[in-house]
């Protein structure tokens, strides 16, 4: 009797740590975890398309009251220093690029955040919390990294993934890139090259694009015509291989920010995602680069979790936590872009973009964005950031979603990269083609 | 014939291996990923739809097999840049910096229409049971190269594919690797005709000069003792050989021998102009796909001893690319330019003289004659657009993409006797003229729905001389398989993509892809 006693006991207690449907970190319990029972709690804290997600109970919000580290200090020095040395250094022009304040040239190297105060009733302040946003990334480097693209239906769970390989090479926003001559002010290179599944294998996508207001240089290699072409660089508002992202979705958004209109709508609180309340081990290696450590956490989704009634692109392991945000309003100037207006939700503290809601060119709403947030530290502390990792985007016009991932075992995640610049020249581009 | 049955035994194997391990992904030895071994398996199935016509042999009808191909291919690519830090023999490359990556691709290809198919197929077989036997199977080191990389400078050595140019469905500066259209005809994918040749290639990026960016030289070497492969010729009655008459005589194929004189070899210097346009020029050496014919005869017997040679003339090509995006239209547009120097050209009546005896002998009205190569200097050029557009009517999340060409060709000092070798049903002396100038649209478009799972794609080609091309098909995948539907079919006029106007084909494609 006894023994049956403790065994019920530890099984109760089982079920009460496991009951909540959700995955735990080491020495953490959330306050509590908002579903349909209590949504009410994540009202005006979350885009409506997510509160009605919630009072469905297709996803839950396992809401814990602090991190275990403080992302506001998350930055390299050189950017934390920019916080007060680029007060007033740069301005906008009147095509929306980034100029040195007294002289009005173009900024061509740029230390951290161009814009560290915003004042909203700047009417540029959106434009300038859009360029911060993008800064986010730069500072921290050349990045290479790769991803899976999971595409996930309602009915159907998971379909299919496919896994990109990105670089980056950023010749702003970090003072490495000082040592790279730049006669022709590129703001940034990338590769993007599928390696999975074998007929999209060896597709690549390289970008130019410059500080000036000058378009994007895009090209592509083919497989099926095994050459390098030319493509346009308009076409951004089209799915990425036939997934419910576009490609200017990375980051909420990754085009170039003249392109657009912003406006700033609002400052509030909400409810935003993370990763983890810890950090996530990040290694020195021998050539300086910073390695996301291979003992990471596995972010989960409600396909893995085939009994759950949450929908299968909801999140299952990432938690929230209370931040402040900028919402701000976009369109793009392009007549033929595929989205109408588009809401941005960016963290007031890091820059960073945590939600996203996309609507039609009729203005009803059509997609939902999702990105968690996630601190990475070495065991020594001395290299400390934050990234921007898993999206989820969801078209539940068409109950379908797709997970871009950087959280699984065989990820490969390195900052403060070393590349080489020749590779994503003509000829160092068909170094990643058959 | 024992080493065939031990590379079907071992075929078997290794694709029981992958079969059985999960679907859709890749096997890989380290946690790293730096070496992957990946697979595809796939069968294509063609149906006739038309009945046989004019010199084109066996006759077969509507609804016969015409295609049952098997391939699979096995990949694997190894990226050394891990191994080169552990490996003691390997670590000087390291340490200079060099970065090393190989691939290799094997090729395993079964056609079996020779055996499932229509009687008159059988019968083709049975009476070339050695050279059909050999043709409908094969078994290849199909891609074979390592990469060196170091800087600005790139290196691929081995068996590999290289194509320059700016042109798609059709082919002008993309001449160095030869294609193989004997198990598919024109109706099959550019890339899966290429065969792949052993070559060196390699690039230097200058980087900026003045108004150039990205300023690559970029050369390649395919050493003829290496390697002096060339476009293999449909056996006699296979379903995609050339409508030709019976020939009267033997034919004796020359193909060009493994000498170092019968290298391939080119360069081209790349560039993109103030960050807007990209162009190149370059010259090359390569041979013809389609070969040339001559009528030699030996005097010393009576009757003359007269054979068909066909031989494959090498060609040097001298050309340039233009591309860039047109922002007001949004189109990018696409050009190439492309000077073919002395390549042979067909006259029958220099290539295959006959001279009228007077005799009214049956057999005897034309005897024979030495014939000799003719050759001009022939220009080419393609300009194309490519376009997505929105139709939001018919599609809300995908743009359509159009892309559309004009092929043209002017045969400078041309000889109006110049013609193509098909015959002209029934009278096997007469061929049809290639004309002073001529040209062919081409336009391809496609989309996807379904997040990408089902594609349909058109792709119509005309000549101006009246012969069209309508290829539409729509593929639809569901993992680790992808399946495709595709008509083929080719009317009007018999000159150029016309010779085929009887093949009218719709075909079944299933695929295995493990990753």
């Amino acid at each position: 009797m006894k023994t049956a006693r403790a065994f019920v006991s530890i099984v109760g207690i089982c079920v009460l740590l496991f009951g909540f449907g959700h995955e735990l970190f080491a020495g953490e319990a959330p306050v509590e975890v908002i579903d349909k029972t209590n949504w009410e709690k994540a009202e005006g804290l979350v885009p409506a398309a997510l509160l009605e997600w919630i009072k469905k109970g297709e996803w839950t919000l396992p809401v814990v009251s602090e991190i275990h580290f403080n992302e506001k200090e998350f930055f390299p020095d050189y950017a934390l220093k920019s916080f007060t040395e680029n007060v007033g250094k740069y301005e906008l022009d009147e095509n929306g690029i980034i100029v040195d304040a007294k002289t009005g040239e173009m900024a061509k190297m740029i230390i951290g955040f161009p814009f560290p105060k915003v004042d909203p009733e700047d009417p540029k302040a959106a434009i300038k919390i859009m360029y911060n946003k993008q800064y986010v990334t730069y500072i921290l480097g050349f990045k290479r990294f790769t991803t899976t693209l999971t595409w996930v239906g309602k009915n159907t769970g998971y379909e299919r993934d496919i896994e990109a390989y990105f670089r980056d090479a950023y010749l702003t926003g970090f003072p490495g890139a000082k040592a790279y001559r730049n006669p022709r002010d590129v703001e940034r290179y990338s590769i993007i090259s599928v390696r999975k599944p074998y007929d999209l294998a060896g597709t690549s996508v390289m970008l130019w694009r410059y500080l000036s207001a000058k378009a994007d240089v895009n090209f592509s290699y083919i497989p099926a015509i095994r050459r390098v072409r030319r493509t346009t660089p308009a076409n951004r508002s089209d799915g990425f291989v036939g997934s419910d992202f576009s490609v200017d979705d990375i980051l909420a958004y990754d085009g170039k920010i003249p392109d657009f209109d912003f406006r700033l709508i609002r400052k509030q609180e909400a409810l935003v995602p993370f990763a983890s309340p810890d950090t996530i081990g990040i290694e020195v290696t021998e050539e300086g680069e910073w390695e996301m450590a291979k003992d990471r956490p596995h972010l989960r989704y409600g396909y893995h979790d085939k009994e759950g009634q949450r929908a299968p692109w909801a999140p299952v392991s990432s938690i929230y936590t209370k931040r402040d945000v900028w919402v701000i309003e976009a369109r793009s100037k392009d007549p033929y872009y595929n989205y109408g207006t588009q809401y941005m939700w960016v963290l007031t503290d890091t820059w960073g973009p945590t939600y996203k809601t996309v609507h039609d060119r009729g203005d009803k709403f059509w997609k939902f964005m999702s990105v968690d947030t996630a601190g990475y530290q070495t065991k020594d502390e001395t290299v400390k950031f934050v990234s921007w990792l898993d999206h989820v985007i969801v078209d539940p016009r068409r109950d379908h979603g797709t997970i871009i991932t950087l959280m699984r075992p065989e990820t490969l995640y390195v900052i403060n990269a070393e590349l080489d610049l020749n590779d994503f020249s003509l000829g160092g581009f068909q170094k990643y083609c058959k | 014939m024992k080493s065939r049955k031990v590379y079907s035994r071992l075929l078997c194997c290794v694709l029981a291996v992958f079969i059985s391990a999960e679907a859709a992904h890749a096997v890989t030895i380290d946690n790293k990923h730096t070496l992957e071994f990946t697979a595809k398996a796939q069968t294509r199935v063609s149906f006739r739809l038309q009945d046989s016509q004019g010199f084109t042999s066996p006759k077969l009808s509507v609804g016969d097999l015409v295609q049952w191909r098997n391939i699979a291919y096995l990949e694997v690519k190894h990226d050394l840049a891990e191994l080169m830090k552990t490996i003691d023999f390997m670590k000087p490359l390291d340490r200079w910096g060099v970065n090393v990556k190989y691939r290799i691709v094997g090729r395993f290809m079964y056609e079996a229409v020779y055996n499932v198919g229509p009687q008159e197929l059988k019968d083709v077989r049975d009476r070339d049971k050695e050279n059909i036997d050999s043709f409908k199977q094969a078994y290849d080191l199909w891609e074979c190269y390592a990469d060196f990389s170091r800087g600005p400078a790139f290196m691929r050595i081995g068996r590999q594919n290289l194509s320059w140019g700016e042109t798609d469905v059709f082919r002008l500066l993309d001449m160095i690797n030869p294609l193989d259209d004997t198990y598919g005809g024109i109706f099959e994918d550019l890339d899966d005709r290429r065969i792949p040749l052993w070559m060196l290639r390699g690039n230097y990026n200058f980087g900026y000069l003045g108004p150039f960016s990205s300023l690559t030289l970029e050369g390649f070497w395919v050493p003829g003792n290496w390697d002096a492969r060339v476009a293999p010729i449909s056996p006699d009655g296979t379903p995609y050989a050339l409508p030709l008459a019976p020939a009267p005589v033997p034919i004796l194929v020359e193909t060009p021998s493994k000498v170092m004189s019968n290298s391939r070899w080119g360069a081209r210097m790349m560039w993109v102009l103030f960050e807007t346009a990209n162009m190149s020029v370059g010259h090359y050496k390569s041979f013809m796909d389609l070969p040339s014919t001559v009528l030699n005869v030996d005097f010393s017997a009576f009757p003359p001893d007269a054979h068909l040679e066909l031989y494959f003339d090498d060609v040097q090509v001298t050309g340039g690319t233009l591309s860039f995006w047109q922002s007001n239209l949004d189109v990018v547009v696409r050009s190439e330019v492309a000077m073919f120097w002395k390549e042979s050209v067909f006259i029958p009546q220099e290539n295959v003289p006959l001279i009228p005896t007077g005799l009214p002998i049956p057999g005897l009205e034309a005897l024979p004659a030495q014939g000799h190569k003719t050759e001009r200097d022939i220009l080419r050029w393609m300009i194309g657009l490519d376009k997505n557009v929105w139709i939001r009517k018919l599609n809300q999340t995908q743009t359509f993409f159009v892309s559309m060409q004009y092929f043209g060709q002017w045969i400078l000092n041309h000889d109006s006797r110049i013609s193509i070798q098909p015959q002209l049903y029934p009278d096997d002396q007469r061929y049809a003229s290639i004309r002073e100038l001529d040209g062919t649209f081409t336009l391809l478009t496609n989309t996807t729905y379904l997040s990408g799972k089902l594609t349909p794609q058109v792709v119509v080609a005309y000549n101006a001389r009246g012969a069209w091309m309508f290829q539409p098909q729509i593929g639809f995948l569901r993992e680790p398989f992808r399946f495709l539907v595709q008509y083929s079919g080719i009317y009007g006029s018999f000159t150029s993509l016309g010779f085929f106007r009887d093949r009218d084909q719709i075909s079944f494609v299933v695929t295995y892809l493990l990753n």
